[in-house]
């Protein structure tokens, strides 16, 4: 469940600019022929309502409508009297509180009397419940999906969405780099650490996931408790600041003798998220870029960002390499190297236009 | 990582309600809001992503997962099932209902299922197996009893640490962070955490805000730790500095109220009784108006493989109570003297009442303020 800080600040996320986003949107969807979109959320798609209006909810779920022409409503099944805590980290477009959303939305967009079609974002995966509320409001209405109108207006990343995910990664950052490794150190402590500095700098959201021995195993686990750390181990820390979504990952050793390959990684790998080009594959770039890392061998790579409702959704990997990753307005890259025979495990946001 | 026995335990169970309702598949859905239902089946607890399983009459499960970093760590966490990293998960899933030909297949929880399977119930005879999986979350076997009441000093512990965070001048969601640190660090899979911060403006909890902690404030909190997927809740106020007497007054009515509620737990009665009995306790005292749903949600609610599951204490709510059902009550509402206060403690229905499992003391604590 979302526990962390949840506030709307009109400094950091000024109106104008949301406003900004939904008339682009409007415009998308206009060209499309579509009258109105219905956008979903919960609080693990919140990708798409969070980026028109600065809400993502914390529990339960809703639904954004966002008309052709106006201001957009949301209906959540969240209770009556939690609405003015809602308006007030939630900015844009009026309110409505029900158990069934979807009924109410439908009987707005039948009142208006000029919807002929109505799309939906990832209709496909649209929740049945919701779904038959909103057709059985709108008998003849022509339901289609919105999932590409959106990706269209979401294509571009501005300076209130660059300074949160700047944000979201300098939290990250000093989370992973605050933890001090000695003898005493367990998985728990170790994740417990990184997760407790996250939130405390702010972060909307931290899931912190740990491969404890990258020797035995490279995969990121749940882990917690008085678990052994292995000679080397990788931590990752995704963060959530205020809808902005990035994931970091740190390799961590206790011999200083593998502390220089680690470090060696490291710098490779800020230095090829920086000039990374989004119109090239990614996977020809990482080659290209691995032959000045000597000794570095790659064990695989992601490349994910946002999509539709989804924070952070993979377009590309080791097994989809030639994938371009332009249908994403931004990139975070997860690569795994062995350099010198030192397992290495690395995430950050890449190429932030 | 979660108990194998419990898993295999529950789906033995699901299997046997399978044959009683003529089901012959099972498909369930979750994410890490409802996951309820694909905990149960599969024994996964999700965290990013969305997930279908298949679930077998003779238990066999196969758990598709869409995000590549659930599919890596439900390989090492939920042994008991195949796992599939399917990118495109709902066409994937609709060419395994496909492949089961005649099968009688109900889905769970129905309002959830995708659309573009929901949309398939003619053609593949979807039945709605939300109710028949609903009876097997509220009532729980014995090693899930086990479980929770093994894990409910956590909700304790959570709350002292809380109580020691809470410092003038500290941001709420630094309080927040606190309790997590501490239980990431001993193994709790997940919370479910509100907060309030304040005084008679104050009319509920919700995410921490930012808002400082200052003299004479409220500090109110519901603490969920998720421990091998198993919930256990506490409900309690703090004042900064020491309360005053119309503090102190008002929260004889929640320590009445929860008193009330807890004692008319008992197998046999129903959902609403228990309402009645904390309602009753503010309306002798004139407060009447503020037990409805203008100020407050519910009166506790069901515990389990989720924070907020059936049935919710409500004075319209005929669920019967069973033993081995687990919930909190809690008499949390607005109080028009000093603002929104909590208590709350889970219990276990017994045969005899309800046995309380969290030990904190019901106090209006006090946490020194300049």
């Amino acid at each position: 469940m979302r526990r962390g800080l949840m506030a709307w600040n009109a400094d950091e996320i000024p109106l104008a600019m949301l406003e900004t986003r939904v008339l682009r949107l409007q415009d998308a969807m206009a060209a499309a022929g579509q009258d109105a979109m219905i956008l979903y959320t919960n609080f693990i798609r919140s990708a798409a309502v969070s980026y028109l209006t600065a809400f993502s909810p914390y529990w339960a779920d809703g639904i954004l409508l966002v008309p052709q022409e106006g201001a957009p409503l949301f209906a959540t099944t969240l209770s009556k009297r939690v609405g003015s805590w809602i308006q007030s980290v939630k900015p844009v477009g009026d309110l409505v509180t029900s158990p069934t959303p979807g009924t109410v939305l439908g009987k707005k967009l039948a009142e208006a009397g000029n919807i002929h079609r109505l799309a939906i974002l990832e209709h496909d995966a649209f929740p049945a419940g919701l779904h038959d509320e909103l057709s059985a409001a709108l008998p003849g209405v022509e339901i289609v999906d919105g999932t590409a109108v959106f990706a269209l207006a979401r294509q571009h990343v501005d300076d209130v969405e660059r300074r949160l995910l700047t944000r979201a990664d300098a939290i990250a950052d000093s989370a992973l780099h605050r933890l001090q490794i000695d003898a005493t150190m367990d998985v728990g402590r170790a994740v417990g650490t990184v997760e407790g500095v996250a939130r405390a700098q702010g972060a909307e959201e931290a899931y912190v996931a740990i491969a404890p021995d990258l020797d035995a195993d490279r995969r990121f686990l749940r882990l917690s408790g008085a678990r052994p750390l292995g000679r080397r181990f990788a931590i990752r820390a995704t963060v959530a600041y205020k809808g902005a979504w990035i994931r970091r990952i740190q390799t961590y050793a206790s011999d200083d003798s593998d502390g220089f390959a680690i470090a060696r990684a490291d710098s490779w790998f800020k230095d090829f998220a920086a000039k990374i080009d989004r119109n090239r594959t990614v996977g020809e770039q990482i080659s290209a870029s691995l032959t000045g890392l000597s000794g570095a061998r790659l064990t695989g790579w992601m490349a994910e960002g946002p999509l539709g409702t989804r924070p952070l959704a993979m377009v590309a990997s080791s097994k989809t390499p030639n994938e371009m990753t332009l249908r994403t307005p931004v990139l975070v890259m997860t690569i795994a190297l062995n350099v010198d025979g030192v397992p290495w495990s690395g995430a950050g946001l890449a190429g932030l236009p | 990582m979660s108990g194998a026995p419990i898993a295999e335990a529950r789906r033995a169970r699901l299997s046997e309600a399978m044959a009683e309702e003529g089901v012959d598949l099972l498909l369930v859905y979750g994410n890490a809001w409802q996951s309820d239902y694909l905990r149960y089946a599969t024994d996964y607890g999700i965290l990013e992503g969305e997930a279908l399983a298949i679930i077998r009459r003779d238990g066999t499960t196969t758990l598709f997962l869409d995000s590549p970093l659930e599919a890596d760590r439900a390989g090492v966490e939920s042994p008991g099932v195949e796992t599939v990293y399917a990118p495109a998960m709902l066409a994937e899933v609709e060419k395994a209902l496909e492949r089961a030909g005649n099968s009688r297949i109900a889905t769970a929880p129905k309002r959830l299922m995708p659309h573009r399977i929901a949309a398939r119930a003619k053609d593949f005879t979807l039945g709605d197996g939300t109710l028949m999986m609903d009876r097997l979350l509220m009532k729980k076997l014995d090693c899930e009893i086990a479980a929770i009441r093994a894990a409910a000093h956590m909700a304790d512990e959570g709350y002292g640490v809380f109580r020691k965070a809470a410092r003038e001048g500290r941001a709420d969601y630094e309080l927040v962070a606190e309790v997590e640190a501490f239980f990431r660090a001993r193994g709790v899979d997940d919370n479910f955490m509100i907060i309030g911060v304040g005084g008679k403006e104050v009319r509920g909890m919700a995410p921490p805000m930012g808002k400082r902690l200052k003299p004479g404030d409220l500090v109110t909190t519901e603490l969920t730790p998720c421990v091998n997927g198993y919930y256990i809740q506490i409900c309690r106020t703090l004042v900064m500095g020491e309360p005053n007497a119309a503090q102190c007054a008002a929260f004889g009515v929640y320590r009445d109220a929860l008193k009330a509620g807890v004692a008319a737990v008992k197998p046999g009665v129903t959902a609403a009784d228990i309402a009645h009995a904390e309602n009753e306790i503010f309306r002798a005292h004139g407060l009447g108006e503020y037990v409805t749903e203008a100020y407050t949600r519910v009166r506790g609610h069901g515990l389990g493989l989720f924070a907020d599951t059936k049935p919710h204490i409500l004075e319209n709510v005929t669920t019967k109570i069973e033993e081995n059902m687990t919930m909190i009550v809690h008499p949390n509402t607005y109080h028009p003297e000093v603002g929104y206060m909590v208590l709350g403690d889970a219990v276990i229905v017994i045969s005899g009442g309800a046995d309380v499992l969290t030990k904190t003391p019901r106090e209006l604590f006090s946490v020194p303020a300049h």
